[in-house]
This record gives C-alpha cells, structure tokens and sequence, in this order.
C-alpha cells in the first residue's frame, strides 16, 4: 500500500474552494457524500437558500438524502460519482443550481417552551455568566428574547439547530463534554443554543431546562418541529 | 429463536442501518462490520440486508428454544455449541436447548449471530438497527440484556449446514510498515492543518484507546493540531469522518455518532475500509493511509466483489 | 468396509493359524493391518509417537489390533491444517479426537468444508501438506482407531 496516494490525487484535491462570490465550499465526505458551505455570516435568507437547494438536489439522481445544516448542506450519495471527473461535474452543478436559487420560505408554526433556568437542569448558567460578563437576569433576559428559527434537524433525533440567538451571550463549547445531559436541556454553544431532544453527551454549556417532546419514531413525520418552525423561550424561573 | 444469557451489556441488534432519516437528527446506526453481517445472511441463504445480533463483549451465551441453523461470522470467537468446538465464519445446526458461546477474540473486535430470516424485530423507520439514543428500533431500541426472546424471521429452517467461508481479513488483507492499515480522504479542513502535522498523521503509529466504541474510535497517539483555532458551524457528517477536538487526539466518528458535528475534520475513512475499523481490537495499533476518490471507489468495488464471489459458490451449496 | 471387533477377533484367531506374518487390506477409505512377531502371539504394530498422551495401552497378553481410517478430502480443494488467520493447527499427529471432531479444512474457492474423524482414535500423520491442493477423494491424513481385548476372550 506504500505509495497508494502518498502524494498526488489522480483528480486533485476533493475540495473546492469557493470559485464565484457567494458560492459553495465544496468538500468530500469520502465516497459517501459530500458538504456544500455558504460564506458569510451565518443568517436566515442563507438558511431559506439552502433549504431550497436540499429540495431541488434531493431529486438527483445519484443523490440519496439533502441534510442542511447551519448555512450549509450535506449531500449523501445513493450511488456516488462513477469517478473523479464525475465528482467535479456535480460540483459545477450544484454551484450553478446554488447561483439559480430561489429562497424558500417556509411558513412554520411557533412553538413556546417554559424553561426553568440555573439550578440543577441549568448547570453551566455561570459559565456563561463569567464568559460574557453579563449578570444572569441579563443572560436569561437576552436568551428569552428572540423568536427563534429553526434553521436545521440535527446531532440526535429531533434536535433543532436554531438561528437568532444573541452573540452577547455566545460562549465557547466546553472543553470536556457532559456524558448524560437529559432531554430538554437548553444549552448554548459558540454562538448557537439548542434544546437536547434526548439523553446524551454534549459539549455545550447548559443553562436551563424544558418539558418538550421533539422526536416519535411513529408519528409522521417523526421529528416535532421541522425547518422553517419557530421556538421561543418563556422564562419560568430563574433558580440560583 | 434464542435465549439470550449474558449479562455483559453492549450487544445489539443491527441490520445496515437506518437511511434517509439524517434531517430528523436520526443517525443510521447499523452493523459495525458490515462485510461480516453480510456473509452471515448469505450463508444462511438470507437477503444479505437482514439483521443479526452484534456481540462486541465476551464471554457472551445464549441457548437455542427452537431447532434451526445459525450462522457465526465476524471476530474469531472459538466458539462453542454444547462445549464442541465451531470453526469462526461458519454455518451450523443447532437443536432445541443447545447452548452457543463465544469467547474473548484473539482476531477481531466483534461477532455477529445471524439467524434463518434475520432477527424478527419489528422495523422502525425502514430499519431493524438499533438507535441507542432515542431508543428505538432493534430489540426495544436497547442493548440485549439476560433471558431476552430473540426470534428468528424464519423458525421452519431446513438446509444444509457445517461450512463456511474464509473471512475477508484472509481473503483482503491490508497493512502499510507490519501494522493493519486503514485508508482515509482528506476531507474539508486537511489544508488548515500544518504540513508537519499532517505528516505526522500519515505516519505515526496509531492506538485505539479503550474510549472507543460504536459512538468513535478515539486514536491515542501524536498530537494533531491546527495552525489556528477553528470555530466550525454545526454540519452533517457520516461514519468515517476523523475529527480533531483541541486535544488534538483524532476520533473517527462512527455507526452511533452523532450525524452532525462542528470541530475540524482532517479527513475520511473510507466506507469501503469502516468494517476493518469495526474489528480493531482496544489497544491494538494501526497506520492510516491516504487513498483519493477514484481508489475509494474501486474498494467499495472490491468489497462487492468479494461479496457476489461468496454469493455465487454458496449457490452451489445452499 | 465395515470392520468391528469382533470381526478382528475372528480374523485374528484364523490368522493365528496360519504362517502368515503380516496381513493388510481394506479399502480407499480404511485400511487394517495385522501382524505377528515370530514366536509370540499376535500383538499390535510398532507404535507411533503417542506424545498427545493418548490412554494407556494394554502390553501382552492382551492382543490388540489397529484400525487406520483415512480422511479424504470430498472434493477438489486446498487442504488447511486450521482457520484462516489462527496461530494453531486443528490437530497434529498424536493428536486424540473424538468422532465428529474437526481435523481439518478444505478451501473450494471462498467456501470452507470441514474434514471430520469419522471415528475415536489418534492423528496418525498427514499425507498432504497444509496449503497443498488435494483431488476428490484423496487421502489427506490418517487416524488409528484403537480397539483392545484380552487375548482368550471369546469375540
């Protein structure tokens, strides 16, 4: 196996950095898929161009699921690219049908959660607190505000990645993550927040805690909230 | 149909996985060894697609409540039916209280138990796949636990049994300087990643720490570090992705990892090579190797050509 | 063939009679072999190396006879000493096995067949070398299955 791609892609490198103002960044996933990322700040029209874009290339062939993330969107093959070559025409493709692109707007519906912040389901509210430099009412008022989009479905079944948030109160993902965070914990991390859908590890800084249910592998569809619905947060307590 | 006996945790029941579901936050789950779980079916004349109990602790036991064949594949386990010892990928007859047992594996990480028609769990989201978080799907959407029923799609089984075939670890091997060998794509962060630091990647030595399992393997070995800090949005990945953390220990995200992420990705193991990735023990070492799209490619072939090759003699057999 | 005890017995008994000193036949698939040291009653062929501590044998009187069964291979193949990928051989010559026990592989292409003891006995050695490709019907190693009386005994 010496020698086997040591040094020279037959077809150069599978990234592709972005050729046109505001095109893609196109990158390989292997051979399973691929990952397309907008530049730029991270908004909603961006989101609502991607949406479109993961509803038109869902449809081609060869594709076998579009997963938009944050500003961005993953490609997974159904039957990836017979080659090199190929795999560079799909690039050129996708960044014209992102050139073309109409954005989709989706009328969702809002869904209000009460949340109990610090204390016992709000551990790392202090965190924040000394990340930001604000008081906790400040950080608890500023989190409370917004409506918040949902901008994708990710990381477990029937989470949201929302959109919105406020970057005062944007704190770094912790260092060591947390191995059992319940479900319907609000955390934030970097500039985003979230709610856990259910039990599991997380990096992010949780601030508070929610009763919701996100995810019934029998409903249909199964996921609660889908892209383009909107969350707000009520405050029901602040705890010490 | 079987009983299952152990008591040690973190068997499971796996089929191919769980498709079309990643924009629900629905990851596919899955069998490690996918080469392994295949065969399996296969011999028992099964659609290869069907699901099969993954073992990845041992000693495991369970006892047979009905007549029927099994078959044994992935980690050579020396296992044993009532005491006689089964050579490893092979197909069997099993009667009504018999006892199968599989042993800690000098080869391999994981064995898997097929059974005539797949294991009959009841299909969530077009999978039998276990989904550990959420906990759904495969046997109540958990790890196996004692005295659990597990059914077998087809309990009237007749068919000639007592062969096997040779496993791909024998019929493909793959090692770069002694050790076994992994290929990997560059994926989108490679470039922000120092020349010297991807060296050291390429050729270092790399072990599997014991935080490993179907959530990532966690590679202990040089520190791998960015040029500069990199603050990444949350974006889709899929088994194979090699993350980078600050740490700076690489984790190959896998069957049960989260389906999107945010730190640095160096690259891919490639789909073709994650089965190898499933059958490396804890502790053991291994050297990746760098591989582009075209050679990726023509490995996931070479797999399927290992595969139809079985498909095609076990006609003559089965 | 089929060869039980007490056709050896009898076979034996008339050999007695005889001036013969050494008489083998048998088929492709087991072979028999009687001899007789000249002056004493008949007792077992030279032993091979029993180094897998088989059960102890009965010296004079006691007469005892040896049964070789051949393993063949029951199709075109390779013949493997052992799974692939294992450190240690299924058996070696000395070896005891049970009927049923595995002996051996036969690779035909990607599929493994099993090679068997057909019978309780010891490995006696191996016609063929692991890796070596063996034709049907081809004897691969042979097995000594032992049976013992005591000489007088009616068979």
């Amino acid at each position: 196996m010496d020698g086997l791609g040591g040094g020279h892609l037959a077809h150069g490198k599978l990234f592709a950095p972005v050729a046109v103002p505001g095109g893609l960044e196109v990158s390989a996933l292997g051979t399973t898929g691929l990952l397309l990322s907008a530049a730029g700040e991270l908004c909603l029209p961006t989101q609502q161009r991607i949406w479109a874009l993961a509803r038109e290339v869902a449809t081609w062939p060869g594709i076998g699921e579009a997963v938009p993330g944050m500003n961005n969107l993953m490609l997974c093959f159904s039957r990836p690219p017979e080659n090199g070559h190929a795999w560079q025409g799909l690039v050129v493709n996708l960044q014209q049908a992102w050139q073309d692109i109409e954005p989709l707007s989706r009328e969702g519906r809002v869904v209000e959660l009460d949340v109990s912040y610090g204390g016992r389901g709000g551990p790392h509210l202090a965190d924040v607190v000394t990340h930001t430099g604000l008081a906790v009412d400040e950080v608890v008022r500023l989190h409370s505000a917004p409506l918040y989009q949902v901008y994708a479905l990710g990381s477990h079944p029937g989470y949201c990645y929302l959109g919105g948030m406020d970057p005062r109160i944007a704190t770094p993902r912790r260092a060591a993550p947390i191995l059992n965070l319940p479900g319907g914990a609000v955390s934030i991390g970097g500039v985003q927040t979230g709610v856990s859908a259910s039990t599991g590890p997380s990096g992010w800084n949780t601030i508070g805690h929610t009763e919701m249910e996100f995810f019934d592998p029998c409903r249909q569809p199964p996921a609660v909230l889908q892209p383009g619905d909107q969350i707000r947060f009520r405050v029901r307590e602040i705890l010490a | 149909m079987i009983r299952w006996c152990s008591k040690l945790p973190l068997s499971s029941v796996q089929d191919l996985g769980r498709h079309g579901h990643l924009a629900s936050g629905v990851g596919t789950s899955g069998a490690m060894d996918q080469l392994a779980l295949m065969a399996g079916n296969l011999l028992l004349g099964n659609a290869p697609e069907l699901a099969g109990i993954e073992i990845q602790m041992f000693p495991a036991r369970c006892r047979f409540l009905q007549d029927g064949r099994f078959a044994l594949t992935g980690a050579d386990c020396q296992a044993r039916l009532n005491g006689r010892l089964l050579p490893p990928w092979w197909l069997a007859r099993a009667r009504r209280g018999d006892v199968l047992e599989w042993f800690p594996p000098r080869i391999g990480a994981r064995a898997y138990l097929c059974l005539p028609g797949g294991v009959d769990v009841p299909p969530v989201l077009g999978s039998r796949s276990t989904q550990l978080r959420g906990a759904f799907g495969g046997l109540d959407g958990r790890f196996l636990a004692v005295d659990d029923v597990v059914k077998a799609g087809r309990e009237n089984d007749e068919g000639p049994a007592d062969f096997g075939v040779e496993p791909p670890q024998s019929a493909m091997p793959q090692e770069q300087k002694g050790l076994p060998a992994i290929r990997v794509m560059p994926a989108a962060e490679y470039d922000a990643f120092s020349a010297a630091a991807r060296a050291t990647f390429w050729d270092s030595e790399w072990r599997l720490s014991p935080q490993s399992d179907r959530y990532g393997c966690r590679m202990t070995g040089p520190s791998i570090r960015l040029e500069q800090p990199l603050e990444i949005r949350s974006h889709g990945i899929v088994p194979g992705v090699i993350q980078i953390p600050p740490g700076g220990q690489p984790i190959i995200q896998l069957r049960d990892a989260q389906p999107s992420g945010g730190y640095p990705k160096f690259g891919a193991v490639i789909e073709a090579d994650l089965w190898r990735l499933g059958q490396t023990p804890i502790g053991s070492r291994l050297r990746f190797v760098r591989v582009d799209y075209d050679q990726a490619l023509q490995a996931l072939d070479e797999n399927r050509q290992w595969l139809d090759r079985l498909a095609c003699h076990l006609a003559m057999y089965i | 063939m089929k060869i039980d005890i007490q056709r050896i017995a009898r076979l034996m008994s008339w050999l007695a009679d005889t001036h013969i000193h050494e008489l083998e036949w048998g088929d492709d698939r087991t072979s028999l072999r009687l001899r007789r040291d000249p002056g004493q009653s008949l007792r077992q062929a030279p032993e091979p190396d029993r180094s897998a501590g088989p059960p102890a044998r009965a010296a004079d009187p006691e007469a005892q006879a040896i049964e070789r069964i051949h393993v063949t291979a029951s199709a075109v193949g390779r013949f493997l000493d052992r799974a692939p990928l294992q450190s240690q051989a299924l058996v070696t010559p000395g070896s005891r096995v049970e009927p049923g026990d595995l002996v051996g592989l036969l690779q035909a292409g990607p599929i493994l067949l099993p090679l068997r003891a057909e019978v309780a006995g010891i490995v006696a050695g191996h016609a063929v070398q692991a890796g070596e490709a063996v034709e049907y019907r081809q004897v691969i190693m042979s097995l000594e299955a032992v049976a013992a009386f005591a000489e007088g005994e009616e068979p």
